[in-house]
């Protein structure tokens, strides 16, 4: 295995960005459909588009905004699997790049969602025990807490998060790190960390 | 029923009667939420002037019927569940995963492993089963790597294996004759 993996081998999927909106769009058609099945009984005058303007351009906000900052992040994230190590780079403004070695890695896991499972989607996190060079009171909290409060991309904390990735990517992936994992072992296993 | 099977799962079986327990302990817990519901709406209700001890007959019916339901929908999610278990002692690697409808899989080198322990709750001790905890150092890992409701026997022999696995993997690299650290080098 030669090649350098990167992302470019394992892209994260476009249907992705359209899953971080997609159960505001369920709610959204169900609002819109509860709003007009009462407007049916009104009259819906010249008024009605005025009142409907304020919440279309809301919508419009919060639908944008997310799928702008996830197409940033997707594209600002890069990584390589090099010989002996994970790097990383990250941040959109600020940029981040880290370096783990695979012998630290702390454990591999594999995660679909409700909504992954619907897209055929699967997300990889990874672990090691840094703090991801700032401390647990900086991540919030982020250190000490299981789940992740929304679908992270990138690290945070102690934790890499690849999302979006097909489900066959997503374990071939998995498969090249444990490979990796495997052939570079820790040395000295004194602390176990 | 199509069980993942594994070699490990193989040697050391779930017990079937994890699925009792757990439909048990659910079914429990939906009985308390109902109960409270039941409490909050009588509660309300009755502030509000309505005769609500007229509808104890359907209310007790309600409650039973809908418990009913509640149990046997979680005895077939928990077979379900049951089926879907999947975990592996490969030779570099542990696998566990879980989770019919939302799949959560925890991959462990054995040098990572902090700890190996066993416990068991109440209703455990009733079934006589044994979980089987064997997380590394992250919190995430504590939450997700565990095997439950397997019986003693598979509980031990999980034990030996994974210790013993663990003893030769961290050993592997160490130096036999290094100097025993309570002996100063120059006395």
């Amino acid at each position: 295995m030669d090649e350098i993996i990167t992302e470019k081998n394992y892209p994260i999927k476009n249907i992705w960005l359209f899953k971080q909106i997609f159960p505001v769009l369920i709610i959204l058609l169900i609002y819109l459909f509860i709003f007009i099945g009462i407007g049916n009984g009104a009259e819906l005058g010249a008024s009605a588009v005025f009142m409907f303007f304020p919440f279309l351009l809301i919508f419009a906000l919060v639908f944008c905004i997310p799928i702008i900052i996830r197409v940033l992040q997707r594209s600002n994230f890069h990584y390589s699997l090099d010989q002996h190590f994970m790097v990383l780079h990250q941040g959109i403004i600020s940029k981040q790049n880290r370096n783990v070695p695979y012998g630290r890695l702390q454990g591999v896991f594999v995660n679909q969602g409700l909504f992954d499972r619907i897209f055929g989607l699967a997300s990889l996190t990874i672990e090691d025990f840094s703090d991801g060079g700032r401390s647990a009171m900086d991540a919030g909290g982020y250190v000490g807490s299981g789940k992740s409060r929304h679908e992270a991309l990138g690290f945070v904390g102690n934790k890499i998060h690849i999302p979006g990735l097909k489900k066959s990517d997503a374990e071939a992936l998995k498969e090249i790190i444990l490979q990796k994992i495997k052939e570079n072992p820790i040395e000295d296993s004194q602390s176990g960390l | 029923m199509q069980i993942a099977q594994s070699k490990t799962r193989e040697q050391f079986p779930l017990s079937y009667r994890k699925i009792i327990k757990k439909t048990i302990s659910s079914t429990i817990a939906y009985a308390i939420l109902l109960l409270v519901i039941g409490g909050i709406i009588t509660f309300t209700l009755g502030s509000a002037g309505q005769e609500a001890f007229s509808y104890l007959g359907i209310t007790i019916v309600g409650f039973f019927g809908l418990l009913f339901v509640i149990f046997i929908l979680t005895y077939l999610y928990q077979r379900w569940y049951f089926a879907v278990y999947f975990y592996d002692l490969t030779p570099d690697f542990i696998q566990i995963k879980k989770g019919p409808i939302t799949p959560r899989e925890i991959t462990i080198p054995y040098e990572r492993l902090q700890d190996v322990y066993v416990d068991q709750d109440l209703l455990d001790r009733f079934f006589g089963l044994y979980d089987v905890h064997l997380s590394s150092a992250t919190a995430s890992s504590g939450m997700e790597a565990h095997i439950d409701g397997v019986e003693k026997q598979s509980a031990e022999g999980l034990r030996e294996i994974l210790l013993e696995t663990v003893k030769q993997r961290i050993g592997k690299n160490r130096f036999t004759n290094s100097p025993s650290p309570t002996t100063s080098p120059l006395s």
